[in-house]
């Protein structure tokens, strides 16, 4: 592969469109005569539905519908269970979806009861307003562990209980390894929920055009195939009959791709039957609870070492919260499982957990997936360890990790493809000495403490420079270093498709199943492609996320899109350049092997005036006059599919510097490494921007962003004026390097990065915050997750006023 | 719902006479957020301010600087003068939210909110500000440390607009500003703290630890007859005397008790002898 552009730093295609404001959203789409929906949502966690009366809504001008449960007659299913368990044995699984619009019961707060269709939002919002709701309270139950108490309120009476899912996998055997131990440590850890946030919310745009009997449907989805097929077949319409688009989408982050929500469903419906197009667009108040969201955990966590710092074993049992439905199956609990073993040779492996129902918003993945809960324990228990053992928290990693020799790797459990957790390549090694050299960690380093910055009033009044969180300071700030790894499971199956198309204009036109939330797709699959047929980037017109332009897919989650779309790329490039090569040889009559592809034309070595322009050969590949031979298709066009056998198993270590204020319990990040290993890299600028971005998810996560909910299932800070996400401010500089060992499961090498840069950041946080409080708050431990400034003031204030309590 | 625009003061305090119901509007920046949740505003008139030219600019008197009862902060972030002489201002102008919400925010509408986590107010008081009221009953003026009664409740009658707020010019020796939020930026205040120190005395103003913006009469006595204050706990009935902080969703009364002591105690080390 001649490689120009493949692996090179250029800026992306997509980024004008974007940045002037032109790229179109599902909100940009605007058609005469739409509709606008707004929902009738419950304010009770749990109650009896009774009753609605939608009398006086229907009775406000403008409005042209309100539709119950009742209305909907036979359309009205649960959706999908969207991952059917792992063939875990001895596993229980409980499959209850969500339902279009709540029927006898609402199960959480924001549910949808009834939907109101009329001339503008406004008026919509307003009847909403009109509709009366009989709701009946019942107890309910939000958290995690009360929900498998005895005696709780059972969300899904026919259960008998709220146990969605009990599975236990092992590795070797755990309880004899703690035998011969020299230390056992373990500790319970929580991670709590929060929201993705992506800055554009979810949307829907449903058309049906009764003339061509068409239905089009704009949809912020992650998985327009998967939506259009669906969609289909509940509505007793031929796939062609469906087109579904998803077009920019302002951030995905998992809970696009889950599927079915009630307005996916409803608007589709509700336009075939009003014959007029139907909006609607989620609002960030509606995000707080109709959106998926995602993390809540509980571990009961224990470590077996030997007394030079090797893991014996380590034992996890944790309890999931899955919201009030589990439509997305055991994904994250079985990522949390697998993650949890990390880069590192853990010989005896015992996991358990229980998924439970609770009466708060459903529960899928979200940049990470499960995978941030593991590393926090594994890392943890790992800095406990080392901390008992009078050993650098460096040092402990680098003994146990998976030695470059000891690939494919199997862990013998199950991952959430249902395939064997196997590691297919890496080199964990030489990232964690690169990240200790950026980072510049003394192993045992000594708490500094640092005078804080000059008076603000002594600024001269240019911009800020990073003084303003804590005023006119004087007080001492300590610092800490935190350097944590990670794996990731990236890039699984079933398979995605592309197909490349050389046009008359020389120009190229590449269309995969795939939609895109902002990864690059429009330059890293023109990258590849390019390559293959000596073209300019920017010559390759990429098509992403229309089902019209391409029928074959499943959609962008799992950190997939470039190792399993790219791959089918790269297979179409290559058989449309071996068609390329072949035609210009029998015009040129020449040897292919004297053929060379490179700036649009295809060139004799040697032979200068001999050449023919790629538009040249597209247009005699689809003559006018003359047939196609049996064993030609006409036009240079190929399309080709890749599915992955397992995913590849990408890797990284992170390590940062924190100051704290230890009276205010402030946290300030003053510097940020990522060295990262995504196998061989496309474009390292958009490598390093989904790493940027993780990140500043990852921080948000673990310090600012606390979904803060009562026992009743009730939100308090549905806003971000109180739902702080990361600001400019708080997320540093972050400097990255690349390791890169190719992923031997795909002719590229690729491993996925979308989540990576999110999932070790708690950990991290934990660790370096400790690091900065080993003196002034001896015996403190980071626990719970998002660590917020409350937190940890009680945690500092708690190890200052009695040496700590320790751990359970 | 209405909203009337007045061209002139004398306009907009006689549609605020004739309907003392009118909701002032400045920059919008309180009043629009509080929007959604706030359905009974839905149903009021508004008297939208920024037509009114002559309430937007600031001017520098002999003995005091005049904020207009439109000024943003960002007209005073622009003001060399007020970097050099009354910098606290500066100091809670830049902490105001974003550049955005300087630009449009004004210090009167941060005064009428009357939230007990307003950034501007605290160094106003700091600075002894007065609050001019006007209507067409006439005017009045009442010290910025006297306006507040209770949570939301000032001495504002319904017909008056703040006009003017006159901040006396001083020579100071000590003006500090502190504030503590969730996060470094576009955070509510969870505790803050104003303080100078001038020939009229200290003046200690703390925000987000009571109902409304106060004075900390206690602390201010400790500072003024020298007490000897061996470690931050030493402030602490002091501060519990003066304000009564509360748990909510952004901290503890815990924390900001405590905190507020710290901030205190650190700033005013290096100042004050009888601090060590
Ligand atoms: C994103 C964001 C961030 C923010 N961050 C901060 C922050 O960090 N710190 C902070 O303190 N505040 C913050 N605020 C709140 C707000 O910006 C300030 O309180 C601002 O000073 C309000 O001024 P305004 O002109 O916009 O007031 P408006 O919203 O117009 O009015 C506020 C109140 O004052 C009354 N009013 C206004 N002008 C007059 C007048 N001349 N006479 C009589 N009554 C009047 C109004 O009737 C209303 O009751 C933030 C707001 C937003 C939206």
């Amino acid at each position: 592969m001649s490689s120009r552009y493949f692996g090179a730093r250029i800026r992306r295609n997509e980024d004008e469109a974007l940045l002037t404001g032109r790229a179109t959203f599902v909100d940009d789409v605007q058609l005469p005569g739409t509709l606008h929906a707004a929902f009738v949502r419950s304010d009770l966690a749990h109650g009896l539905l009774r009753g609605v009366d939608a009398a006086a809504a229907l009775e406000r001008p403008g409005v042209m519908g309100v539709f119950t449960a009742a209305d909907l007659g036979e359309y009205w299913q649960p959706g999908p269970l969207l991952v059917p368990p792992a063939p875990i044995e001895g596993l229980t699984f409980h499959a209850r979806t969500q339902v279009p619009l709540a029927r006898e019961k609402v199960r959480h707060v924001g549910e949808p009861i009834a939907v109101v269709v009329a001339e503008s939002r406004y008026v919509a919002e307003d009847a909403v307003e009109d509709v009366i709701v009989d709701l009946e309270p019942l107890e309910a139950v939000a958290d995690v562990r009360a929900a498998l108490a005895e005696g709780a309120p059972v969300i899904h009476e026919d259960l008998g209980s709220n146990l969605a899912a009990h599975a236990v996998q092992t590795k070797g055997d755990y309880d004899a390894a703690r035998a011969t131990a020299d230390l056992v440590l373990g500790r319970d850890f929580t991670y709590d929920r929060g929201v993705s946030a992506a800055m554009e919310n979810r949307g829907v745009l449903a058309q049906w055009d009764e003339r061509s009997a068409q239905l089009t449907v704009w949809d912020t989805t992650q998985a327009p195939i998967p939506i259009r097929n669906g969609l289909a077949s509940m509505l007793g319409l031929s796939e062609s009959q469906v087109r579904v688009v998803a077009p920019f989408i302002g951030g995905g982050f998992g809970p696009k791709i889950m599927m079915f929500y009630p307005d996916e469903v409803l608007l589709p419906w509700i336009s075939m039957r009003l014959d007029r197009p139907v909006k609607w667009i989620e609002d960030r108040f509606e995000n707080f609870f109709s959106t998926t969201q995602e993390r809540g955990q509980l571990h009961e966590a224990e470590i077996a070492l030997s007394s030079d710092g090797r893991i014996l074993g380590v034992k996890d049992v944790f309890v999931h919260d899955t919201g009030a439905y589990d439509p997305y199956g055991l994904t994250l609990p079985i990522n949390t499982q697998c993650t949890l073993l990390g880069p590192y040779d853990v010989p005896n492996y015992y996991s358990e957990f229980r998924v439970a129902f609770t009466n708060r918003p459903i529960v899928t993945p979200i940049r990470g997936a499960g995978r941030q809960q593991g590393v926090f324990i594994m890392e943890r228990l790992l800095d406990l360890g080392a901390r008992e053992l009078g050993l650098d928290r460096a040092e402990i990693r680098r003994r146990n990790f998976l030695s470059p020799d000891a690939f494919p790797h199997d862990h013998e459990i199950l991952f959430q493809d249902f395939a064997p957790l196997v590691y297919d390549s890496g080199d964990y090694e030489p990232a964690l000495d690169k990240a200790i050299e950026l980072i510049g960690y003394e192993p045992e380093g000594p708490v500094q403490s640092e005078p804080g910055g000059a008076s603000p009033a002594e600024d001269g009044g240019e911009g800020t420079d990073g003084e303003d969180g804590e005023g006119s300071s004087r007080r001492k700030r300590l610092r800490g270093t935190g350097i944590v790894s990670y794996i990731e499971g990236t890039g699984i199956g079933p398979y995605e498709g592309a197909r490349v198309r050389v046009e008359a204009s020389g120009k190229v036109c590449l269309v995969t199943g795939v939609g895109t939330q902002g990864q690059g797709h429009f330059t890293s699959f023109a990258q590849i492609v390019a390559d293959q047929l000596g073209v300019g980037v920017t010559d390759v017109r990429v098509v992403t996320g229309d089902t019209r332009e391409f029928h074959w897919g499943t959609g962008t989650f799992a950190s997939r899109g470039a190792v399993v779309a790219g791959n089918a790329c790269h297979a179409a490039a290559v058989a449309v350049r071996e068609k390329i090569l072949r035609k210009a040889s029998e015009i040129l009559e020449v040897a292919e092997e004297d053929l060379m592809l490179t700036e649009g034309v295809v060139r004799v070595q040697g032979v200068p005036d001999l050449s023919i322009g790629l538009g040249e050969l597209a247009l005699r590949s689809n003559p006018l006059r003359g047939a196609v031979e049996p064993g030609t298709e006409p036009g240079l066009e190929a399309t080709s599919y890749f599915g992955p056998r397992r995913g590849a198993t990408a890797s990284g270590v992170h390590a940062m510097v924190v100051s704290v204020d230890p009276e205010t319990a402030m946290v300030e990040i003053e510097r940020y490494v990522v060295v990262h290993d995504c196998g061989t890299v496309i474009n390292p600028l958009i490598v390093e921007g989904q790493i940027h971005g993780g990140v500043a998810h990852g921080i948000g996560n673990a310090f600012y962003e606390e979904l803060d909910c009562d026992s009743e299932g009730q939100l308090h800070n549905a806003s971000f004026m109180d739902y702080l996400l990361p600001t400019a401010t708080d997320v540093p500089p972050i400097r990255t390097a690349h390791i890169e060992t190719p992923s031997p499961l795909n002719p590229l090498g690729i491993k996925g990065v979308g989540e990576a840069g999110a999932i070790p950041v708690a950990a991290l946080f934990a660790q370096a915050v400790e690091d900065a409080l080993k003196e002034w708050a001896p015996g403190l431990e980071v626990r719970d997750i998002p660590l917020s400034p409350n937190r940890l003031f009680a945690l500092i204030e708690e190890a200052r006023a009695g040496g700590g309590e320790e751990g359970a | 719902m209405s909203v009337l625009l007045p061209a002139s003061l004398a306009e907009a305090l006689e549609t605020l006479a004739a309907d003392p119901d009118l909701v002032p509007m400045a920059g919008g920046t309180d009043l629009l957020v509080h929007w959604p949740q706030h359905t009974e505003l839905h149903e009021r008139s508004y008297l939208d301010l920024s037509g009114v030219e002559e309430l937007r600019p600031h001017r520098w008197e002999t003995d005091e600087l005049v904020l207009g009862g439109l000024t943003t902060y960002w007209d005073i972030i622009e003001d060399q003068r007020a970097w050099n002489e009354l910098p606290l201002l500066i100091d809670a102008a830049r902490q105001v939210g974003s550049i955005q919400i300087q630009t449009r925010g004004s210090w009167a509408g941060n005064i009428v909110n009357a939230s007990p986590a307003a950034d501007g107010v605290p160094v106003l008081m700091a600075y002894d500000a007065v609050v001019v009221l006007e209507s067409t009953r006439g005017r009045s003026e009442v010290p910025l440390s006297g306006f507040y009664s209770g949570y939301k409740e000032m001495r504002r009658s319904p017909d008056e607009l703040v006009t003017e707020i006159r901040v006396p010019r001083r020579a100071y020796d000590v003006q500090i500003f502190e504030k503590v939020g969730q996060r470094r930026a576009q955070a509510i205040t969870k505790v803050g703290v104003a303080v100078t120190r001038s020939d009229a005395g200290w003046r200690v103003v703390a925000n987000s630890v009571a109902p409304f913006v106060c004075r900390c009469p206690a602390v201010e006595r400790i500072l003024e007859q020298g007490t000897e204050v061996r470690g931050s706990d030493d402030l602490l009935p002091a501060i519990r005397e003066d304000v009564t902080p509360i748990d909510d969703i952004r901290s503890t009364a815990e924390y900001r008790e405590k905190v507020l002591a710290r901030l205190l105690y650190h700033d005013l080390l290096d100042l004050c002898p009888s601090f060590g």
